[in-house]
Order: C-alpha cells, then sequence, then structure tokens
C-alpha cells in the first residue's frame, strides 16, 4: 500500500488484479446497473489510492482494508441518491414511503441476486428488515431504530447476528453445490 | 472521550458492523480504540472474523468485470493523481527554484562576507524582534479584551444571544471541532452545560448548504443526535437539550450529513 500512496502505476495495477473483481461483484449488488457499478469501481480505487497512507496492517489485512472502504463508498452512494426523511420527521407518511422504498429496493435486489434474497428470506423478520435498511438503502443505525421504534443496541445486534447468519448461509449453499 | 472498553460479545458485534461499513464514525473511532486496547488473541479473531466477512463472495452475484474496466480505473487513479500533483505544482517550485538559486551562487571571498554580514544582521534582527514582541504583548492585552468583547456583541448580534449562556459558561465544556476531510474552511464550537444539561453549537466559517449532525456518544457507548442544522451563512449558533445525567463522559463529533465525512 505504500507503492500505491505513492502513486506506483504498477502497485495500483496490482491491486486491480487482486481486488478489482471483488470490488466489481460488491458494487454490481448494491447498484442498480453495470454504469453506476463501473463508475464506483473507478471511484473506490481513487479513494483506495488517497487513503493509502491510513491502511493498518497490525489492525487489519489488505482485503478488510479494500472491502470497507468499497462498502462505506457504496452506502455513500446510496445516500446521495436517495432522498431520505431526517430522523426527527420520521411520520407515518415517511415511514409509507420507507415501505414503498424497501420494496423497490427488494425487486432489485431479487432480481440481481437469487441467492442472496433466498438467504434473507430465510433470516428472522427483525435480522431481515434492519439488514435490508442499513445495508441496501442506506439508513443509519440510528434511523432505522427510531423507524421500527426498537433501541439502538437491538439494532446492532440484529444486525451483527443477521450478516452472521447470512453468511453462514451462503457459505452452506456454496458448499452444498 | 470516554474511556469505555468494549466487552468481548460486544466487540465482536462491532467487528462485524465495522467489517460492513455500518458504524458511524464515532463509534468507528470507539470501536478502534477498544480493539487496540484487547487482548491479541482478540484482535487476531476480530482480524480473522473481518478478513472471513470481506472475502466471502458465496452471497455476490456471479459476474466478472469487463476487461475495459481495469484501463479505466488506472486512467481514474492517474487523472487523480495528476490532479493533486498540479494542486500542490506551487509548493514543489519554492524547492525547485530555492535549488536552482543556490547553483548559481558563487562560493568567492565576497560571497562567504555577505553570508556573514547577513547572519550578524539576523541575529540581531531576531533580538529586536523579541523586545518588540514582549511589548507588543503587553500593548494588545487590553485590545484584545475589546476586540473579544466586540466579536461577542457580533455574533450574538447574528445568531441572537442565548449563546452568550454557553460560550464563555464556566460550567460548559467546549469541544472544539474541524473537517477531517476536504477543505479547511469552518470550524465547530460545541459547548455543553456540565452542570445544568443543555447545549449550543456555534458554526463560523461554514459554507452555504453545509448540513451538519452533531453526535454525542455516552458513557453507555449509545450515540444521540444532539443537533442538526443547515448552514445559511458563514455563522450559525444552534442550541440543543440533553439532560444533564447524560453529560458526563460525553464524547463530541459531527458529521456532515450529506457526505458522512466527519469533523473531528
Amino acid at each position: 500500500m505504500r507503492r500505491v500512496a505513492i502513486g506506483e502505476e504498477d502497485a495500483i495495477t496490482e491491486l486491480y488484479n487482486r481486488y478489482g473483481a471483488l470490488v466489481f461483484k460488491l458494487s454490481i449488488q448494491f447498484l442498480s446497473n453495470n454504469a453506476e457499478a463501473e463508475d464506483a469501481v473507478q471511484e473506490v480505487f481513487v479513494r483506495l489510492w488517497k487513503t493509502a497512507d491510513r491502511f493498518d496492517p497490525r489492525k487489519a489485512k489488505l482485503v478488510t482494508w479494500v472491502m470497507l472502504i468499497t462498502r462505506r463508498h457504496l452506502i455513500d452512494c446510496i445516500r446521495r441518491k436517495t432522498v431520505r426523511p431526517k430522523s426527527h420527521e420520521l411520520d407515518d407518511q415517511h415511514q409509507l414511503s420507507a415501505t414503498e422504498d424497501q420494496n423497490a429496493s427488494n425487486m432489485m435486489l431479487q432480481e440481481r441476486n437469487a441467492a442472496l434474497w433466498h438467504a434473507l428470506k430465510a433470516l428472522p423478520e427483525m435480522q431481515r428488515t434492519v439488514i435490508e435498511r442499513a445495508y441496501f438503502q442506506g439508513f443509519t443505525l440510528r434511523e432505522v431504530s427510531l423507524q421500527i421504534d426498537a433501541p439502538l443496541g437491538t439494532v446492532k445486534s440484529a444486525l451483527s447476528r443477521g450478516l452472521l447468519r447470512l453468511r453462514e448461509h451462503g457459505l452452506k449453499d456454496s458448499s452444498a453445490l | 472521550m470516554t474511556n469505555e472498553i468494549h466487552n468481548y460479545k460486544q466487540l465482536i458485534e462491532l467487528a462485524v458492523l465495522d467489517a460492513h461499513g455500518l458504524l458511524e464514525p464515532i463509534e468507528a473511532d470507539l470501536f478502534n480504540r477498544s480493539f487496540h486496547d484487547a487482548p491479541a488473541s482478540v484482535q487476531d479473531e476480530i482480524i480473522q472474523i473481518q478478513r472471513d466477512f470481506a472475502l466471502d463472495e458465496s452471497l455476490l452475484p456471479s459476474v466478472t468485470p469487463p476487461s475495459s474496466l481495469k484501463k479505466k480505473v488506472l486512467h481514474a487513479v492517474a487523472e487523480a493523481a495528476d490532479k493533486e500533483a498540479r494542486r500542490l505544482a506551487p509548493l514543489a517550485l519554492i524547492g525547485a527554484r530555492a535549488s536552482a538559486m543556490r547553483g548559481k551562487l558563487g562560493t568567492s571571498k565576497q560571497t562567504y562576507f555577505w553570508r556573514t554580514a547577513a547572519l550578524i544582521l539576523f541575529g540581531v534582527a531576531v533580538v529586536l524582534g523579541i523586545m518588540a514582541v514582549e511589548s507588543n504583548r503587553r500593548a494588545t492585552r487590553v485590545s484584545q479584551v475589546a476586540m473579544n468583547m466586540n466579536a461577542t456583541s457580533t455574533i450574538a448580534d447574528i445568531v441572537g444571544p442565548e449563546f452568550r449562556l454557553f460560550i464563555g459558561n464556566p460550567y460548559c465544556h467546549v469541544t472544539r471541532l474541524e473537517r477531517e476531510f476536504g477543505n479547511n474552511d469552518g470550524y465547530l464550537r460545541v459547548a455543553v452545560n456540565e452542570r445544568f444539561g443543555g447545549g449550543y453549537v456555534l458554526g463560523l466559517d461554514l459554507q452555504d448548504g453545509d448540513e451538519i449532525i452533531i453526535q454525542g456518544t455516552t458513557q453507555d457507548g449509545e450515540v444521540l443526535e444532539l443537533a442538526r442544522f443547515t448552514a445559511h451563512g458563514p455563522i450559525v449558533g444552534h442550541s440543543f437539550d440533553i439532560a444533564k445525567e447524560l453529560v458526563p463522559g460525553l464524547t463530541i463529533a459531527a458529521v456532515d450529513a450529506k457526505t458522512g465525512n466527519r469533523w473531528i
């Protein structure tokens, strides 16, 4: 990453060769079309170049850092795209529009990734709801907590448990193939 | 800043959320501090969990990026690097010009004479400067008091007199925040009354349209949204409520509501 930080083209090429496909797959999962995903991949690698000097190999593996920057960028993209109600303005109408957004997002998810949708459907309702809202609709955990009228700690626990179960589900499915 | 150390279960929970980029900036900071305080075995476990999540492709779509994307990525990074280099070019020139000038200078006796004279003059100038600064400091102390009073009045005219209840109040703890990334314009001063509760945020040199969320993290780790405002001018004042019971150990941070960038 030191070589990436000083803008060495070979280092950036190597970084892309190792993680470009992974970043692209995740971008495709989040965004509604290939063009947006390709733009996102370019922006992610610019962001990786800009933040390379902050990577600390004692705290995380390189792939963790790359995917963290990617996920944060994709969540930012979704937040920029979505007009969301402010947390203190949430009323019935806003909750209704959140539900409509959720339905639209769910449809997109179904089309893009049947395996993920299948795994999501297998989760308890609370875990599924918090994952959809926080992970795919870009709401902050505090906003989700207000929307579903649950304590913040409960939302965090449900989200964490849900993500762990999603991964277990994915691993089980892929090993069954 | 709180010194809260998360327990093992909380750390693992936060590690999962952190790996997915779902922690708010202030929570990510708390998690990072707790990570560094954790035993080495727990750190290794967290590193492994986060790596497993990062590498997990089981639920990702089975697609491959178009071959043209690599070229686009390299071009985008090169373009960003060029832009940064152009931005920094004036600074680089200062060094280049100085080196060029050094190359032209001779090392004759005349040069040594002038260098010695310049050093002596510099020494005299430093001594005179110190004397001048000392006398000037005494002289400006009185005018500073007057100027501060004027500044306070000017700000009160713009944001209303309520900020006088907080800024400069001995019961208030004031946190100063600046943008972590991007331009360095503007700063926030967040005052929280430790004795009676309540607080006030004063933003100076803000940009029109800046939408800022002030967050506080309690000793229990709960993140509270204390205030949210949009700047319609360079100076903004906004009071907020917070119970005095929640104030001890409260950590203040701010987030740009549009970009998610932090003020620290």
